[in-house]
């Protein structure tokens, strides 16, 4: 593994890649990498997402993306994602939509390496009828049908972490929604973390779900690195953050992604961020 | 709409109660995409009649309750659960196994046949909207031994007479074990169609026949859903006290306004946190 600058670290992410996208709603997003992707103006990315949000819109939003592979892509409390909607609904990009089963189901075919998982899949609705995605087959034990659901093959997964120590092994906390699945069906995984600790601190904290070192090529230390979303113990959602997005920065995604990580942190207000800290432990019982 | 119609934030409230009625006590119940309502409603049963209801949210196995608001949902669960689960062993060992009990769920639409629309809003190759897809709901429509619907707007382009698109389906199994709830009126299943329940205080048969995009069976008595006990409301306010609920009920300006109110709450939930904080 090699300590690596973002900008090192999308070296690995040519244009054309499938890429999928770690963190779940708007929580744990590889937020850091999403706006250097920005940056680099990379093109024609096939995204992947289980339930996505603001790190999808960004991308559509600055041109990056020809597909996208999805359950969900919303901005919550805040709505319809816009540059995602607009994309969609022109045909701009391509919708590779399946139910959140049949997502997590096919991100965990690629994990294990094999083509397909059964399951009882959506019968009945027009998402089943999609043959790249579902299909049925017999049980060939005892004859009952069920759903095939097809594996996604993933080029790279990007994810943020909690913590990484100086081998490259990646802890994750907070929601980590399918990050660990993604990573092991991943050729290659690149990963931002809040903190890089020794071997010792990251091996004190064993019970932490594990992206382990014999998966991860890169390591960049990213504080925020999921913001606008939340990575917890470290900070919640920023709210405020998703509204000013959805005010502004959506139309202009290259502005909003700023010219490096340091100043768009710069952006940041002091106060804001010591408030989402503090909303991280802010937890009254009713 | 008569004299006595409640108010949008009465029939919030209204709903949010008799979701969380419909929830038993040691029900398993699982989180699902930011639903106010749905929390709400969870978070009161177990804050009254059901403590033993086992809730999974975000990555957190059985969560303890929490006040809820605009951005304490995750922190809150995330405080004290019982254990972490990963977002693949909700899906099989939860969702495959069928060991959901209940989850409230809403759909921009949905027909008289329990058909559930996520994706587009326009008829068949004129696709004029795009809906953010169903996450989790195709499968816990289709697994969950119950299931709530809830509707705020009971309009006959929301229940209508064909979904545009087919998102989920409740199997003919679990078709029974459905119940619809709008601001208008509560429905059920009876004999492969959809039968008004109950009506809610001020409305009429004809408000929700003329907002129903479907043929309804009524029963020759009408009740009228009984309104919420002063102690429910009281639970409630406890449950969610800057009323993060009322999301839900509000359209366009008046949700960008409420939500403003709402991000204004919290900047001082989080200031008086950090005054407490240093002491």
């Amino acid at each position: 593994v090699i300590p690596a600058s973002l900008e090192e670290a999308v070296e690995l992410i040519p244009d054309g890649s499938t890429v999928a996208v770690g963190g779940a709603w708007l929580s744990g997003h590889p937020m850091a990498l999403v706006r250097e992707l920005i940056r680099q103006g990379r093109r024609d990315l096939h995204l992947v997402t289980v339930v996505g949000s603001v790190a999808i819109d960004a991308l559509v939003g600055a041109g990056c993306v020809a597909s996208v592979a999805f359950s969900f892509v919303s901005l919550e409390a805040f709505g319809l994602a816009p540059n995602f909607r607009r994309a969609a609904e022109s045909g701009e990009i391509e919708l590779r939509e399946r139910t959140g089963v049949g997502m997590t189901m096919g991100i965990e075919a690629a994990s294990r390496g094999v083509p397909f998982l059964p399951y009882e899949g959506p019968e009945g609705t027009e998402l089943a009828g999609r043959p790249d995605a579902y299909r049925t087959v017999e049980c060939p034990f005892t004859g009952r049908r069920l759903t095939a659901v097809a594996a996604i093959p993933i080029d790279v997964t990007i994810l943020h972490g909690a913590r990484a120590d100086t081998d490259g092994n990646v802890q994750l906390e907070g929601t980590h929604g399918p990050d660990l699945h993604m990573a092991e069906a991943a050729s290659t995984v690149i990963c931002t973390v809040e903190e890089v600790v020794s071997p010792a601190e990251l091996r004190s904290r064993s019970r932490a779900p594990l992206v382990s070192r014999h998966l991860v090529d890169r390591v960049v230390h990213a504080p925020l690195g999921a913001h606008p979303t939340s990575y917890l113990p470290y900070y919640v959602t920023d709210m405020w953050a998703i509204e000013e997005y959805v005010d502004g920065g959506a139309a202009d995604v290259a502005a909003w992604a700023a010219e490096d990580e340091e100043r768009y942190r710069d952006r940041l207000d002091v106060d804001r961020v010591e408030r989402l800290r503090a909303l991280v432990h802010a937890v009254e019982a009713p | 709409v008569t004299s006595d119609a409640m108010s949008r934030d009465d029939v919030a409230a209204l709903v949010c109660v008799r979701l969380a009625r419909e929830v038993d006590d040691g029900d398993l119940i699982v989180l699902g995409s930011f639903t106010p309502m749905a929390y709400s409603a969870y978070m009161l049963a177990k804050a009254t009649h059901a403590p033993n209801a086992f809730v999974v949210a975000y990555s957190a196995l059985d969560v303890a309750p929490f006040s809820l608001s605009l951005m304490g949902v995750e922190a809150g669960a995330l405080a004290a659960p019982a254990g972490r689960i990963e977002m693949i062993d909700v899906v099989h060992r939860i969702h495959q196994r069928g060991r959901g009990d209940v989850e409230a769920v809403s759909a921009p639409q949905m027909d008289g046949d329990l058909r559930f629309n996520y994706a587009w809003i326009g008829p068949g190759g004129d696709r004029p909207l795009r809906l953010p897809g169903g996450a989790g709901a195709p499968e816990v429509i289709h697994h969950h031994r119950k299931l709530l619907a809830y509707f705020p707007r009971h309009r006959p382009e929301v229940l209508c007479h064909a979904v545009d698109y087919v998102s989920a389906t409740r199997p003919p199994g679990r078709v029974d074990a459905t119940r619809i709830l709008t601001d208008l009126a509560v429905l059920a299943p009876r004999d492969g169609r959809l039968a008004v329940e109950s009506i809610h205080p001020g409305v009429t048969r004809a408000q929700v026949d003329e907002a129903t995009g479907f043929p309804l069976v009524w029963p020759d008595e009408v009740e009228v859903t009984a309104p919420p006990s002063g102690s429910e409301l009281d639970a409630l306010r406890r449950v969610d006290p800057q009323g993060t609920l009322r999301l839900e009920f509000v359209d366009g300006r008046g949700r960008r306004t409420l939500l403003r109110e709402l991000l204004d709450a919290e900047e001082r939930r989080a200031d008086r946190y950090r005054a407490a904080a240093r002491g």
